[in-house]
């Protein structure tokens, strides 16, 4: 779900799928021709649109059956309204790089059970959020985020269809923060650190009695 | 055969034997097996000794680096917040 079209700064580095036969073609259809390219059994559904819009709209309702939705936007309004809009219904992951992409963060949203974004990142408004443009980066660090991001979601995916219990990670703990170099989090190198966000009392998203879904439905330890 | 079962049966040194064995051939066969047979003898005796030397003046093993020991504690690092809300995708 988009409403961009590949530019020229979307192709170079090898930072994205796209490709520079791309420039000039709507995300979304860049996207879906590439991945079913590459995986011919694949397919995929583009949605030509801004998820504002396609939020105010009504496109998500409460009785769709989405499995997974996976956030990679920086538009901190659209971040926000997809939380919460979409917190109470389905399992979300929010994936997002930092300043020269030295580190990133991926934070998974489970309906009721965990914290939501909004505590998660401790911000009132989307004025708490700044956005990077064309901030420099190795793709090699985007890459390392995305593909965690990618293995998260299989991995509750995988659950959501099987009932098998989530090994690959404590689940109580839904923000991961990678560092992709040392710093005063990881002084040794590369890391990733795992942590519990905790609901913010009075939280008007998630800070309500759980009905639905628990925790203790995810099978972990 | 100049192998490794000579080299394994470690004898204490003996030079007279191989200063006669060289000097002196009559006393033994005279063949070139036998000479370095004794040399390789002498040389695992002079390896032995070095060896127990070296043990009986080293200290107690110690391995090159401990990568984690339980006694050091554990660092709980948190990541704040404000830490990750400059993003770009």
């Amino acid at each position: 779900m988009d409403y961009d079209v590949v530019e020229y700064k979307h192709t170079r580095d090898g930072r994205t799928i796209y490709q520079a036969s791309s420039i000039g073609t709507s995300k979304v259809y860049a996207a879906k021709y590439k991945i079913e390219g590459d995986y011919p059994d694949s397919i995929i559904h583009p949605v030509l649109g801004n998820v504002k819009d396609l939020i105010n709209e009504g496109f998500f309702t409460s009785d769709q059956k989405d499995n997974i939705v996976i956030n990679a936007i920086d538009d901190a309004k659209a971040m926000l309204k997809v939380n919460d809009r979409l917190y109470h219904d389905v399992e979300i992951i929010y994936v997002a790089m930092h300043a020269g992409a030295e580190s990133g963060h991926i934070i998974i949203t489970i309906p009721e059970a965990s914290a939501c974004l909004r505590c998660s990142l401790d911000v009132r408004s989307h004025r708490d959020i700044h956005t990077l443009h064309g901030e420099p980066g190795l793709a090699v660090n985007i890459r390392h985020v995305a593909n965690q991001c990618a293995a998260i979601a299989f991995e509750i995916l995988y659950f959501k269809a099987t009932g098998r219990p989530i090994e690959r990670w404590d689940i109580k703990k839904n923000v991961f923060y990678f560092a992709n170099k040392r710093e005063q989090l990881s002084p040794d190198g590369p890391a990733v650190i795992l942590q519990e966000a905790e609901k913010r009392p009075g939280c008007r998203i998630c800070s309500v009695i759980p009905s639905k879904p628990l925790l203790k439905d995810y099978h972990y330890d | 055969m100049i192998n490794a079962d000579i080299l394994s049966t470690i004898r204490p040194r003996d030079g007279q034997k191989l200063s006669r064995t060289v000097f002196s051939p009559e006393e033994n066969t005279n063949s070139t097996t036998t000479v370095l047979q004794m040399l390789f003898r002498e040389l695992a005796s002079l390896r032995q000794q070095v060896n127990s030397l070296a043990l009986s003046q080293a200290g107690p093993r110690q391995p090159k680096h401990e990568y984690y020991s339980d006694n050091e504690p554990v660092v709980e690092r948190r990541v704040e917040p404000k830490k990750m809300r400059r993003v770009f995708d």
